[in-house]
């Protein structure tokens, strides 16, 4: 038991009913013996006092006096009425008549579904029925106007059935309107009086079709059956509307066409425009509910009857409403109904604290069992923001919001800019490892081209902003609203901007428009209130950036919210599922968070993977600066696509190695050569940088070796079956002289050589790879030597029709040292061990000697595959890595500066590899590499550091 | 049950209509239509709808109890119907990220900064927290009218009344605006 307990809060409120005694004692006890819970039990009380007296304090209206006068009728009648029945016996007799009128009428008149589901009827005592509907010209928003007649209405019973004259597009969004309203035996009379038939008829048509028990059923069916076919946002788009951009919508109805982009292929918009200036002209009548008075603009003139303009605004949504619709499923509701309720909360809220996903570190692995490294690449930066404001706190931030991938990427390095076709250029750089001496740290670079801000395609923004409740705090809307500011204000005139926005409901509150005028006026009209209702403001946001896609332009998610999503578990899986389907649609995503009492990171890192896009965590305007506005081109523009990396090392040259932080994006190996393989993406002029520690070769690795004992039937660890390359894996039978010294060049593997390695290290380069591993016997343990190297291929296969790559030399892969080189006749086959290396050291000595000897000293290679942004096949590139033994001191100071951001991450996560990594030396090496620093990113680094080892003590 | 005499229709009257308004428009958004409900569930009671109670006293509380789970179905039944708008007020001329807390609601009228916080707890924590401490209803009342557990409700009470412990604080420490990253 403890203050965390709801079961401690309902004791301090006095509700003991529910405890039983053994836990009432416990609280008792509990709080007499602890001060802390105590106080919470105090803080607890006080706070529900102070509900109690400021909530009895507020305002009520009362009944109009018609209204209580009708109850008492009511009372009179109601003695003698009998319990409710279902069907209309004793008004059948009057309204038969009626009906056959009616019907027809009804039914020429309304569109095409069924009326049943459509209308619903509310119950009015009969003799009250005129009464009570001229009571609510401000309800229904004059859907019940005073031309219903007075309709002896008995108490039928019929399930409720929404309304469908408010929804020109469709039915109500809330399927559960119609579940509960079958078991609720009421009938409310809706009628649209759009349907310009004589007033009483639609009323007494709908009685009829309503009063069919099984007819009911078989609407509220198709109802929902059809509202899963429907789509919410245009509709609610047209409340959202009707309100927030009453002033604008004579703009808006005046001006789509200014709104979409000149020569953009956007065909949709204007009659989206159009439709949209129909719906919300005539929600605008709808509007009167609001306490304020009606502001609807209306495209046609105002009439004089709320029921007429209700009239020609069906009509007129009724035209548009072919486009509205949608293929998506139905959004997520997240009303207030009975039974979404108990669906909502059952689940208990998780979003209580920020929410962050720990991952276990990547260990050591050794590069015989695992010679291949396989991860995506990414570029979120969320973490380094996120551990700021946590250190800005004086907090120490959550070892899981700690991910030191995204250290590194918070900084930009001095990588050259790629040459040739390429979107992105490769550096590598090897030096001593500064918290273990004795090994060494490889640091992978890429860089992606950079792209002048003038040449930079247009792009197609959507803005889609979390506008509930909880983003009311100073650090959330407000910053964001100044933050997205900061970006429409770096935009061109090619470029477009939507906005929309989704709490309890969702809606655009922009159409794509490229007047920064209008852009800053929605986002400074935004104002946080209501639930979070998170899947459908996606689904909307997506649907407009696909109707105004600009061709060969950025077209791209903007989603800005502090994650704190009011959907239940299996929604949120839902939630993901919908952004990889959207995704899909050549829409990018960038996800903003902000905040940190909900943030929910884990989600968060979870949507930008999903949906192709980057996630960056915005704690302060300087940050917002950082990506909106100095990496705009790279947050905006993606140039690759899917890009992955797969290092394969030299087991000559190393034990082992660890790969720092990417431990969220790792990749199977086969996952490489997978172009269905989701992975990251790079924008222009991105930098990534991933970093091995590598144990070198003969080292002694204790805790490896002693984790796995040694294999009894293959003295070479791996197991793995390795798809037959174009060449034979060399069989080291014996420790001959380089055998395979003579063997030509090795060229690109296709697929992904095996992963076997000898047993005893070997001195010489191995060979290089590729099929499966020879069983000749127990020679494989002297191996080493044979493998120099190349394997003979038939020519140079690649799988793929990509570049070859920057290389024309030689690499080595990882020793397969099994496989038998069959260098003379250049085929794949595998042969015994002894008489391929035979074979092979006759061959070609010593033209290949060089070659492999180059080989052989190479560390590793890396590969990279990576996909144009509008194409589905990858295509290669490889680059080979020899480790000229540099020590600390030569290395460049992108090299030590990035050691000690890994090293910092490594402290704050408290890694169990952290080595001699202490907060002084993690500063020594931030200084060496701080260079010019003219962003002074480096230089806040700095000061960080002192913050960490200040919150770490 | 026989319908209530009209005495006591109008003790019930007297004791419940401004509540029962109250909570009515706390789900349907606006004044009439929460006038509506309550005419209707009153209605409906005085038709004779309600079961009966197990005794005098229990009658009571479970008449109250439900008159607020009829006014809470067909408040729902409102505003499913009639109301789609998220809480926007009308476009005014403010200047862009203007300081302060929250800016008020249209719906807000009270100028409690706890109604404010009311707004950021989720829907569900909001009603029953209305339920509890406005109405003073039991927890197992709140179960039965919101058709939940009465362990949801302990639930959503418990979290619900933890945010709003939170932002009282977070709104008691000086907020910055500007370019300095520790903003709250």
């Amino acid at each position: 038991m403890n203050p965390d307990d709801p079961k401690f809060t309902a004791h301090a409120l006095g509700e003991f009913e529910d405890l039983t005694a053994a836990e009432r004692a416990e609280i008792e006890a509990l709080v007499a013996s602890d001060p802390a819970a105590l106080a919470e039990a105090e803080e607890t009380r006080a706070l529900a006092a102070r509900l109690r007296s400021e909530l009895t304090a507020e305002e009520s209206g009362a009944l109009h006096e018609e209204q209580r006068a009708a109850v008492f009728t009511a009372a009179t009648n109601g003695a003698a009425k009998p319990k409710m029945v279902r069907f209309p016996f004793w008004s059948l007799a009057k309204i038969a008549a009626l009906l056959m009128v009616a019907g027809v009428a009804v039914y020429l008149l309304l569109p095409s579904r069924p009326p049943a589901q459509e209308y619903a009827m509310r119950s009015a005592p009969p003799e009250q029925a005129k009464l009570a509907l001229e009571q609510k010209p401000g309800d229904l928003g004059g859907l019940l106007a005073s031309n219903v007649p007075t309709v002896p209405a008995p108490a039928l019973t019929a399930p409720q059935l929404p309304s469908g004259a408010l929804v020109a597009d469709g039915i109500d969004t809330s399927k559960s309107a119609l579940a509960v309203g079958s078991a609720t035996p009421n009938l409310t009379l809706d009628t649209p009086t759009s349907a310009s038939a004589p007033a009483s008829a639609p009323t007494i048509a709908e009685i009829q079709a309503l009063t069919a028990d099984k007819d009911s059923q078989k609407a509220i069916q198709r109802a929902q059956e059809r509202m899963s076919e429907l789509q919410v946002p245009p509709h609610a788009v047209a409340e959202e509307k009707s309100l927030a951009l009453n002033k604008d919508s004579a703009d808006i109805t005046k001006s789509p066409p200014s709104g979409l982009p000149a020569g953009a292929a956007v065909t949709r918009s204007p009659a989206k425009a159009a439709a949209w200036n129909a719906e919300h002209a005539s929600s605008g009548t709808l509007s009167r509910f609001m306490s304020a008075p009606p502001t609807a603009v209306s495209v046609s003139p105002a009439s004089p009857t709320a029921d007429e303009e209700e009239r020609t605004q069906f009509a007129s949504k009724k035209a548009e409403s072919g486009w509205q619709r949608s293929r998506y499923p139905n959004p997520v509701v997240t009303d207030v109904t009975r039974d979404n309720f108990a669906q909502l909360e059952t689940a208990p809220e998780p979003q209580v604290g920020a929410a962050f996903d720990e991952l276990a570190e990547n260990a050591f692995l050794s590069v015989r069992a695992n010679p291949l490294s396989t991860f995506s690449i990414d570029v979120d930066t969320a973490s380094y923001s996120i551990i700021r404001r946590c250190l800005d706190e004086n907090q120490r931030p959550p070892k899981g919001a700690v991910r030191i991938e995204e250290l590194l990427n918070y900084f930009s390095y001095d990588y050259a800019q790629p040459e040739g076709d390429a979107p992105f250029s490769a550096a590598m750089e090897v030096s001593s490892c500064p918290w273990a001496p004795e090994h060494r740290l490889v640091r992978i670079g890429l860089k992606g081209r950079e792209i002048a801000r003038d040449k930079r395609p247009a792009s197609n923004l959507v803005f889609l902003i979390d506008v509930s409740g909880s983003m009311m705090p100073q650090n959330k809307l407000p910053l964001l609203k100044q933050s997205l500011g900061l970006l429409i204000d770096q935009l061109g005139p090619e470029d477009q901007v939507s906005m929309v926005v989704y709490a309890g409901r969702s809606g655009c509150v922009l159409e794509p428009t490229h007047d920064k005028r209008k852009m800053h006026a929605a986002l400074g009209r935004l104002e946080a209130g209501g639930s979070t209702n998170g899947a459908s403001g996606v689904q909307l946001a997506y649907q407009i950036a696909e109707d105004s896609f600009i061709k060969g332009g950025t077209n791209r998610v903007i989603l800005a919210t502090d994650g704190d999503w009011n959907v239940g578990i299996t929604d949120r899986g839902q939630l993901i599922d919908l952004i990889k389907r959207e995704a899909k649609t050549g829409v990018f995503l960038t996800v903003l968070g902000v905040g940190m009492d909900n943030l929910n990171d884990r989600m968060l890192v979870k949507l930008a993977d999903s949906g192709n896009g980057n996630y960056a965590y915005i704690d302060s305007l300087v940050e917002a600066k950082k990506v909106l506005v100095e990496q705009l081109s790279a947050t905006l523009v993606t140039i690759a696509k899917d890009v992955k990396i797969q290092v394969e090392f030299n087991p000559a040259q190393v034990g082992a190695y660890r790969l720092i932080g990417y431990e969220k994006r790792m990749l199977k190996k086969q996952d490489f050569n997978d172009d269905k393989k989701d992975a990251g993406e790079i924008g222009a002029g991105h930098t990534v940088t991933a970093l091995y520690e590598i144990v070198p070769a003969g080292q002694q690795l204790m805790a490896l070796q002693k984790a796995v004992d040694p294999l009894k039937y293959q003295p070479v660890a791996d197991p793995e079956p390795v798809p037959a390359a174009g060449a034979g894996a060399a069989a080291p039978a014996k420790p001959a002289a380089p055998a395979a010294a003579s063997e030509p060049p090795v060229i690109t593997v296709p697929l992904p050589p095996p992963a076997s390695a000898p047993r005893p290290r070997p001195e010489n380069a191995p060979v290089v790879g590729g099929a499966r591993p020879l069983r000749p016997g127990g020679d494989f343990a002297d191996a080493p030597v044979a493998k120099d190297a190349a394997r003979p291929m038939a020519g140079r296969k690649l799988a793929d029709s990509g570049k070859p790559a920057e290389m024309d030399k030689a690499k080595s892969e990882v020793a397969a040292e099994t496989a038998a080189p069959d260098a003379a006749e250049g085929q794949s086959t595998i042969r015994d061990a002894a008489k391929a290396a035979k074979a092979a050291k006759a061959k070609e000595e010593v033209t290949a000697a060089k070659a492999a000897a180059d080989i052989r000293n190479e560390l590793l290679t890396l590969k990279l595959r990576y996909k144009d942004p509008e194409a589905d096949t990858s295509k290669l590139l490889e680059f080979p890595l020899t480790d000229r033994g540099t020590p600390w001191e030569q290395s460049s100071g992108d090299f030590r500066f990035a050691a000690a951001v890994a090293g910092y991450g490594m402290l704050l996560r408290d890694s169990p590899n952290k080595g001699d990594t202490t907060w002084s030396a993690v500063a020594e090496w931030a200084v060496e590499g701080k260079g010019k620093d003219t962003s002074g990113y480096r230089t806040e680094f700095l000061s960080l550091i002192e913050k960490a080892r200040a919150v770490s003590r | 049950m026989p319908a209530p005499d009209t005495s006591a229709l109008s003790a019930l009257l007297d004791r419940y209509e401004r509540p029962l308004v109250r909570y009515a428009q706390s789900i349907t958004g606006d004044l009439e239509s929460a006038r509506d409900v309550v005419q209707e569930t009153f209605i409906k009671l005085a038709r004779g709808e309600m079961r009966d109670g197990s005794s005098t006293e229990d009658n009571a509380r479970h008449t109250e109890a439900w008159l607020f789970t009829v006014a809470r179905n067909r408040a729902l039944d409102h505003h499913r119907k009639f109301s789609r708008i998220i809480p926007m007020p009308l476009p005014e001329d403010r200047p862009c990220g203007a300081p302060g807390p929250a800016a008020v609601l249209e719906r807000r009228e009270s100028a409690s900064s706890l109604f404010r916080l009311l707004d950021a707890l989720s829907p569900n924590q909001r009603e029953v927290i209305r339920l509890k401490f406005q109405n003073d209803l039991s927890y197992r009342e709140i179960a039965d009218i919101t058709q939940l557990s009465v362990t949801n409700v302990g639930f959503l009470l418990h979290t619900g009344l933890k945010k709003l412990r939170e932002l009282l604080r977070e709104q008691s420490t000086p907020e910055d605006f500007g370019l300095s990253r520790s903003v709250l």
